[in-house]
């Protein structure tokens, strides 16, 4: 089975490098992680994910400016996108079903179980 | 409003307290002289009457006898007695119906005839007669006419007697003395009395409502004035507390919705610079759950118990994104029994409910609140939830609901707009009653800070009934907090009726 593809563009380097590691260990997906919002879009086209975790607040371009950008282009617009963010409430979450803009979004901190049973509902 | 005046309190008080005593005191002394001279007068001519009288009885027990008036012995005598006996007497003597003198105090007047108009009328009544005989300005008479009756009763003379008028002049005049020293020194003992009522009292409370503002003014806000009169000052010194006890509260709920809203400010840069790392080391748990063979009991329960933490601390990051979301109520009319009888179950199911009763003393047809059901239902869970911690070893729970009407001015019921509740308005009061520890006095009032704990670092963040009032607060509703340590708390709650 081909490994999936998974884009993670989120400023913590750190929580990067071990969601990675923790994707990687299942032998399922492969992953690539961008910690700059402009460095993620260049990267999506190269590395053309099959879905994007997102970080909502990120110091050089806030995600949803990303995803405007990957929404409005032909290439991307049909990549499935996760958000993640540490801002919201429980309640919140529960209130707006899971979804920003028409697109899914995790809050932090997730437990990998969690993350995963999100990602594979919204891959293809 | 503003009033100058150029004397000071001390001065008008006793310009006033003289000027009224004098008048009433002249008004006093002038009727009492009238009265007095009436008086006097009448006692003067009971005591000529009665004297006469002995003389009267004199003739009569000799002319009862069958003797003429003439016949009488040593009756000059008596008369002079009697001008002697009677003060400012100045003649007595004994005349027959035709005015002819029989016996008097000066003999040598015996034998004369008066002819006078006084004479006239003394003879043509059969009555006892005052007459008031005007001689000159200065010296007048009293002329008193008693009629002499023989055995028939037939009129056969009359006994006169005369009293100078100065009598009752003199005693008017030294009344009027009298009444000079009395007012005088009555003035005086007043002047002294109320100064020193006033230095006592007066001055003091002025000093008392001075220290009072001054301490106020000096910005310590919980400075009161300890005056408890029940005059003009006592009043002054109440409405002076109030207003003080208004502008603490108004400040305390200033300092009060600042913390919040700084709270409300950092919550969210909080929630995102804590829950990054959160994150990281829940991941990294993750990933060494699945690299280290779990076998060891040991690991995966260190493993777990970090995980329970992160949670932990994600919570209190979530209750104080409370603060920063907590800006819009969806307030609809609700049944508050029903919102009461949810969060009881809710919490029966959420805690150890053990050996607690609960009783529910809800009014039925209550009216229904103005309220946001979530939000409320919030504040009762946090509300019970703080009952059952603090009943370990059980006891009770008493929820009650009733309506009732606003009576007493109170914090935040009023009359003034900004007042949540105004007196007399009709609101529904929710109480929640335990037999729990009960929370110390010093304790009380710090209840509602956020960040206040007493349940050390394994209980919440201290945000629980800082929220609560939040909530109630945004209701336009009070809360209020009744405790006494080891009997039980009791939290009341105020809020408004849905209108129509």
């Amino acid at each position: 089975m081909e490994k999936k593809k998974i884009l993670i563009i989120d400023d913590e380097e750190q929580f990067t490098k071990i969601v990675k590691l923790n994707l990687e260990y299942t032998g399922k997906y492969e992953v690539k992680t961008e910690n700059k919002g402009a460095l993620g879009l260049a990267a999506t086209k190269e590395f053309k994910p099959d879905l994007i975790l997102l970080d909502i607040l990120m110091p050089d371009m806030e995600g949803s400016e990303v995803a405007f950008q990957l929404t409005n282009d032909k290439d991307t617009e049909n990549i499935p996108l996760v958000f993640l963010t540490a801002v919201a409430k429980k309640e919140e979450i529960e209130a707006s079903k899971g979804v920003i803009g028409g697109h899914p979004f995790i809050a932090k901190p997730v437990d990998i179980k969690q993350l995963i049973e999100v990602i594979e509902k919204n891959i293809y | 409003m503003k009033i100058t005046t150029r004397f000071g309190l001390n001065e008008k008080l006793i310009v006033i307290t003289i000027s009224t005593i004098f008048l009433v005191l002249s008004s006093y002394v002038y009727f009492n002289l009238k009265t007095f001279i009436h008086i006097y007068r009448e006692s003067i001519i009971k005591t000529v009457f009665a004297q006469a009288q002995e003389l009267k009885n004199m003739v009569y027990d000799v002319t009862k006898l069958g003797f003429a008036l003439g016949e009488l012995k040593g009756m000059n005598e008596e008369c002079g007695k009697m001008v002697r006996d009677i003060p400012y007497a100045t003649y007595c003597f004994i005349m027959d119906n035709t005015g002819r003198v029989y016996y008097h105090n000066l003999p040598e007047k015996v034998g004369s005839v008066y002819t006078d108009s006084i004479t006239q009328k003394a003879i043509k009544t059969g009555e006892d007669l005052v007459q008031y005989i005007h001689l000159d300005s200065r010296e007048n008479i009293y002329d008193f006419s008693i009629p002499l009756k023989d055995i028939s009763g037939k009129k056969i003379g009359m006994i006169r007697i005369g009293i100078l008028s100065n009598i009752v002049d003199n005693a008017v005049r030294n009344e009027r003395e009298r009444a000079l020293i009395l007012g005088t020194l009555s003035i005086l003992i007043s002047f002294l009395i109320v100064s020193i009522l006033y230095r006592l009292s007066i001055l003091k409370s002025i000093r008392s409502l001075m220290s009072g503002i001054t301490g106020f003014g000096e910005g310590k806000f919980d400075t009161r004035v300890v005056l408890e009169t029940k005059d003009e000052f006592g009043e002054l010194a109440k409405t002076f507390n109030q207003m003080a006890e208004e502008l603490k509260q108004t400040q305390d709920q200033l300092i009060q919705a600042e913390k919040l809203n700084v709270i409300g400010r950092l919550a969210s840069g909080v929630a995102h610079e804590v829950r990054n790392p959160l994150s990281i080391i829940l991941q990294g748990l993750n990933y060494l759950e699945n690299r280290i063979p779990t076998k060891e009991e040991d690991i995966s329960e260190t493993l777990t118990t970090l995980k329970d933490n992160v949670k932990r601390a994600d919570k209190i990051i979530n209750v104080l994104l409370d603060f920063s979301r907590a800006t819009s109520l969806d307030l609809r009319p609700e049944d508050v029994n029903s919102i009461l009888e949810v969060s009881l179950s809710l919490v029966k199911t959420r805690s150890k409910f053990e050996n607690i009763e609960s009783i529910m003393e809800t009014k039925k047809d209550i009216p229904k609140v103005l309220a946001d059901k979530n939000k409320l239902e919030q504040v009762f869970i946090n509300i019970l939830l703080n009952a059952v911690q603090s009943m370990p070893r059980g006891g009770k729970i008493i929820i009650r609901s009733y309506d009732k009407q606003l009576e007493e001015v109170k914090n935040g019921i009023g009359r003034r707009k900004e007042d949540y509740f105004q007196v007399g308005e009709k609101v529904v009061i929710v109480e929640i009653e335990d037999t729990g520890v009960g929370i110390p006095e010093e304790n009380l009032k710090k209840i509602f800070d956020p960040f206040f704990t007493t349940k050390g670092p394994t209980g919440g963040a201290g945000l629980g009934l800082s929220v609560t009032r939040n909530i109630i607060t945004m209701h336009k509703g009070l809360i209020d907090i009744e405790s006494q340590t080891g009997k039980g708390t009791k939290v009341i709650i105020t809020l408004k009726i849905a209108k129509g």
